[in-house]
């Protein structure tokens, strides 16, 4: 049956995912993995017009910076893949150990972090000094609450040190990630968006709560995100782009402008 | 080009093809709201098909059909909607078989004599009643007799294999295929998947190639969801657009039709796209 109403063409939403994980593993029922080989022709199955990308090792397997270095390998000469590092706080406490970090970071020329919070927990203490050199640059930064694949549930000392974190750093966009476990986000999650004005959420496996930041809070802190190839991409792009109540202009936010606007801020 | 993928992402929908989506939810939820009045329901179940392009629904209940909940409520709201909605929608009823046997039985009865030719279960909400203990063994047998389908979140492998052979007459459809079902949904002419899940890349296209289309229906655990979500890997799946019109309708259709619980209206197109088919 034709929609009542046309809703925009996916073309013209200009996706930008800011959750896309490449490098091969191993997961019963994960048939197809995103490497530098096939990431592109997917991305063009879906009209996914650039990418976050980050490795898929650097997420859970130490260390880090072999997956982290693995990644601009794989997302050399393809402008349209932008590399995430997954970062830690060093274990030499200070600001300088973390500004050498972000500063290795960004002359490799990676603009967005993912924050591995589910490996270590978003105390304010343990991540004051990371997030205040991130933020001295205005690093976009995921909170990443998945562990092997894009699912995750949030406990309350969680959210309560996102919100910790979040006050103590205003000028770091923090973007909550992989934040949804199967039945609903955690409660106060919402509340929190409406309260701490730096604080955003990307759709990772988020299927109707998202709407109703966009609705309350509003579009500009929605980021879209597939959370390919833990997730089918089909799933949150028609989400999107079939979203009854956001017109043409909210989606494009959702879908991408957000996004683009917050890596123009990394200073 | 798939045309049926190309319409979907210029935003038209799903035009010409009939549209069933097998498995949405009528009214409260623990973690969610759907609707709050039958009027809401009404009109706004109305309202997110008419935007998908959806043409009918089979809905189950919500809140109601959890633990310590009385389900004879659920049904009471998902009658009064569905019946507003006569070509729009096909309820399926839920019991919980922790009550007694006769009152679950009393309970189909109800339903029945209202039209309702489908079965909600979801025992593994229920306190983990066996999906083939004794009170469920007796709702098989009831639905074998009275020609309905029966719906369930999921059946343990050994069960599934179990009751599909000894109620051959039985449709029995997974809430979600999630993959393992794949020998039992090639072996067994009456158990089939609903394919609602979140789940990786690859996953259905990789289903339709072991399973066959034939064995798939859409859903989207709507009005929870947005419906997109189900329509949409359908949508981009790798294959034909034959396999996806059976998917996105055709065999929910053949399925209902089989009990009588095919809306006219559906009936009809669901003839005409056959005809047309050759």
């Amino acid at each position: 049956m034709r929609a009542a109403k046309p809703m925009p063409d996916i073309r013209d939403l200009r996706l930008f995912d800011s959750c896309m994980t490449l490098g091969r593993g191993v997961l019963a029922g994960c048939p197809e993995w995103l490497t530098r080989d096939n990431v592109l022709a997917v991305m063009d199955r879906y009209d996914i017009a650039e990418a976050l990308v980050h490795d898929h090792h650097a997420r859970f397997v130490y260390p880090r910076e072999e997956g982290n270095r693995r990644l601009l390998e794989s997302v050399r000469g393809i402008g349209r893949l932008y590399p995430v590092w997954v970062l830690e706080p060093p274990r030499t406490p200070g600001f300088s150990a973390a500004a050498a970090v972000v500063t290795e970071m960004l002359e490799a020329g990676v603009r967005a972090a993912r924050l591995a919070v589910k490996a270590v927990p978003p105390m304010a203490w343990l991540w004051d000094d990371l997030c205040a050199a991130l933020e001295e640059h205005r690093v976009p930064s995921f909170l990443d609450f998945g562990e092997a694949t894009t699912r995750a549930t949030l406990s309350d000392s969680d959210v309560a040190g996102v919100r910790d974190i979040a006050l103590a750093h205003p000028e770091l966009p923090l973007i909550l990630s992989h934040i949804f476990g199967g039945l609903g986000v955690h409660p106060a999650l919402l509340p929190l968006i409406r309260r701490v004005p730096n604080v955003y959420i990307d759709i990772t496996g988020v299927l109707e709560y998202w709407r109703e930041v966009a609705r309350d809070v509003g579009p500009g802190r929605v980021l879209f995100a597939t959370g390919a190839p833990f997730c089918d991409p089909g799933i949150l792009i028609s989400n999107v782009q079939y979203a009854r109540a956001l017109d043409q202009t909210a989606k494009r936010m959702i879908c991408g402008d957000n996004l683009r606007g917050l890596l123009d801020g990394v200073r | 080009m798939s045309a049926i993928l190309e319409n979907w992402k210029r935003g038209l929908g799903l035009p010409d093809t009939l549209v069933i989506d097998g498995h949405v939810h009528i009214g409260p939820w623990r973690h969610n709201t759907t609707f709050h009045s039958v009027e809401e329901a009404v009109e706004e179940s109305v309202a997110f098909m008419d935007a998908h392009g959806i043409d009918a629904v089979c809905a189950m209940g919500g809140g109601s059909m959890f633990t310590g909940a009385d389900y004879h409520l659920g049904n009471d709201f998902l009658l009064r909607v569905s019946e507003r909605l006569p070509d729009r929608m096909i309820p399926f009823a839920n019991v919980n078989p922790n009550d007694t046997r006769d009152a679950n039985l009393a309970e189909l009865d109800r339903v029945y004599a209202r039209g309702i030719r489908g079965i909600k279960l979801i025992n593994a909400y229920q306190q983990n009643y066996p999906g083939d203990g004794p009170n469920l063994m007796a709702l098989y047998a009831y639905a074998a007799d009275h020609g309905m389908l029966v719906f369930n979140h999921q059946w343990e492998e050994p069960v599934i294999w179990r009751i599909s052979g000894e109620f051959p007459a039985v449709t029995f459809i997974f809430a979600h295929y999630v993959g393992w079902q794949d020998a039992i949904l090639r072996e067994r002419e009456n158990v089939h998947a609903n394919i609602w899940t979140v789940d990786c890349l690859g996953w259905l296209d990789r289903g339709i190639r072991s399973v066959g289309a034939g064995k798939f229906l859409l859903g989207s655990d709507g009005f929870l969801n947005p419906m997109s979500v189900g329509i949409g890997p359908v949508a981009y799946a790798p294959v034909a657009d034959h396999d996806k019109r059976l998917i996105l309708g055709l065999n929910m259709a053949r399925l209902l039709d089989r009990v009588g619980a095919l809306p006219a209206l559906i009936k009809e197109k669901y003839r005409r796209t056959l005809l047309d088919a050759g």
